[in-house]
C-alpha cells in the first residue's frame, strides 16, 4: 500500500465519521499545525502526511464568508424541506440585508417542521402597507385546522423568537388558513 | 483593464485575509478595528456561527466537538458592503450593484491597512479574492454553450434537460503559488428563473511566500486573474448582455 492511499484511507474514514464531503471541510489539522484547505482535501491530507499516532483535526464552520452563498445555500436547503418559496428573489434580497437572520430561519423552520410535521410552509417577504416596514412571513398551512394550531404555531415560535431580540429584521410566523397546495 | 460594463452580473465580491495562529489575536480586536473603520461601516451586526470538530488522537480516540463563536459584521450605512470579523479572521464585501474595482480596492486597502495597525499580523494562511456573478439566461431555450466557454458537456447519449448542474475546475497559477477554484452552478431559484452562478475564487495557496505588506499588491494581481478568468468563461452573447 502506499503512503498516499494509506493517508487517503484515513481521510475517507475521518471524513464518513465526520458525515461530510471534502469541500464542506474548513481546516485540517495535525499536530497542532493548521493546514487551510485552500487546496483540495485530499491533497492537503497526501501533502502534510500525517500518520496514525499524530492527532488530526477536522473543522468545519457553518458560516461561509460569502452573504449570498448563504443565502442561496438556505434556499436550496428549505426547498428540500418542501418550503414553497414566493418570489426568492425578494427573500434573498431581505436575508441579504438582514444577514443574522440566515441562521435563524434555519432555526425556525426546523422548529416548525417539529411542532407541525404536516404542514405545508410558505415563506415570502411581506410589505406592510401602513408603515414603511417589511418582514419575512412563513405560513403553515394545513389541511384542517383546529384549536391546537395556533397553540403549535405559538409553541414553534417560541423556540426561536429569543434569538430575533438582538437583530435587526423580523421573521414572522403565522397561518393564512388555507389549504396546503399540491407539489 | 479589464472590460467595463454597464451591468455587471456580480453578486458578490469578497477579499479575504486569515491570519496564521503566530498571530496574536484576542476579543479587543473588533472593537479596536471598529473605531478605526466606523466611518465606512458604521452598522454592527452579530452572527452566530457553529464550529463542528472531529479530533482523532492516539490516545483519546475519536471525539467530536461543537463550538460556537461570534462574528462581527460591520456594514456601510446602505448596507452593501461590510467587514466581517471573527477570530484570524478578515473579510470585505461588497453585494450588487457592484462598485467597480477601484471602490472595492479602496474598501479592502482601507480594511487591511486599519487591522495592520492594531494587531500585529505575523503570517498569513489564506488571502482570497472571490466574485460571485448570478446570470439570468437570456433565452430560456437556448444552450449554455450559446453563453459560456465553462459548461457542463453532456453527450448526446444522456438526456439533454437539467434540473440542476455543478461543474468545477481548480487550476495553478503564478507557479503553484496561487489556486484558481471555478465553478458554475444552477441557482437556488434555476428552474423558474434560468439563472446560474458563476463562481471564481482566486487563493494563495503557498502560505508563507506573502508577507503582510505584500497582501495588497498580491490582491491587485489576483484581481488581473480573476478578470481574465471571467473573460474566458463567457461569450459574446453574454458581454452584449452585460452592456459592453
Amino acid at each position: 500500500m502506499t503512503v498516499a492511499s494509506t493517508i487517503s484511507d484515513r481521510s475517507n474514514k475521518l471524513l464518513s465519521w465526520f458525515g461530510a464531503s471534502s469541500s464542506k471541510i474548513d481546516a485540517w489539522e495535525i499536530d497542532g499545525r493548521e493546514y487551510v484547505p485552500a487546496v483540495e482535501f485530499e491533497t492537503v491530507a497526501i501533502t502534510s502526511n500525517p500518520s496514525y499516532n499524530q492527532t488530526v483535526i477536522l473543522r468545519r464552520t457553518e458560516a461561509g464568508n460569502s452573504l449570498f452563498a448563504d443565502v442561496d445555500s438556505l434556499l436550496k436547503e428549505l426547498q428540500e424541506q418542501g418550503v414553497k418559496l414566493l418570489s426568492q428573489q425578494e427573500i434573498r434580497g431581505y436575508l441579504l440585508s438582514f444577514p443574522a437572520l440566515i441562521d435563524v430561519t434555519r432555526r425556525a423552520v426546523i422548529a416548525v417542521l417539529r411542532h407541525m410535521p404536516e404542514a405545508q410552509l410558505v415563506m415570502e417577504v411581506y410589505h406592510d402597507p401602513e408603515i414603511e416596514d417589511s418582514y419575512l412571513v412563513i405560513y403553515a398551512r394545513l389541511r384542517e385546522y383546529d384549536e391546537s394550531s395556533l397553540e403549535r404555531i405559538e409553541a414553534a415560535e417560541s423556540e426561536y423568537i429569543d434569538l430575533l431580540s438582538d437583530k435587526e429584521g423580523w421573521i414572522q410566523l403565522s397561518t393564512d388558513f388555507r389549504e396546503p397546495e399540491s407539489a | 483593464m479589464g472590460r467595463q460594463y454597464t451591468d455587471p452580473p456580480v453578486v458578490e465580491a469578497i477579499c479575504e485575509f486569515k491570519l496564521a495562529r503566530d498571530t496574536h489575536w484576542d476579543m479587543t480586536v473588533p472593537g479596536l478595528l471598529y473605531e478605526r473603520i466606523k466611518d465606512s461601516f458604521p452598522q454592527k451586526e452579530q452572527r452566530i456561527v457553529q464550529e463542528v470538530e472531529l479530533v482523532q488522537s492516539p490516545s483519546e480516540g475519536l471525539q467530536q466537538q461543537i463550538r460556537t463563536s461570534e462574528r462581527m459584521l460591520l456594514f456601510s450605512e446602505d448596507k452593501k458592503s461590510l467587514v466581517q470579523l471573527g477570530p484570524r479572521l478578515l473579510v470585505i464585501n461588497v453585494l450588487k450593484p457592484y462598485p467597480s474595482w477601484k471602490k472595492f480596492r479602496e474598501l479592502i486597502e482601507t480594511a487591511w491597512s486599519s487591522l495592520l495597525k492594531v494587531v500585529d499580523v505575523r503570517t498569513l494562511d489564506r488571502i482570497g479574492l472571490r466574485y460571485i456573478n448570478e446570470i439570468r439566461l437570456p433565452k430560456k431555450d437556448a444552450g449554455l454553450n450559446e453563453y459560456f466557454n465553462f459548461y457542463p458537456y453532456i453527450g448526446s447519449g444522456l438526456p439533454q434537460t437539467m434540473d440542476t448542474f455543478v461543474v468545477r475546475v481548480e487550476s495553478p497559477y503564478a507557479g503553484g503559488r496561487d489556486r484558481s477554484r471555478l465553478q458554475l452552478s444552477t441557482a437556488s431559484d434555476f428552474r423558474e428563473t434560468k439563472s446560474v452562478i458563476l463562481d471564481i475564487d482566486y487563493f494563495l495557496v503557498d502560505q508563507s511566500s506573502i508577507s503582510p505588506e505584500e497582501a495588497l499588491g498580491w490582491v491587485e494581481e489576483a484581481h488581473s486573474h480573476v478578470e481574465e478568468i471571467f473573460e474566458g468563461c463567457i461569450t459574446d452573447s453574454l458581454r452584449e448582455k452585460f452592456g459592453e
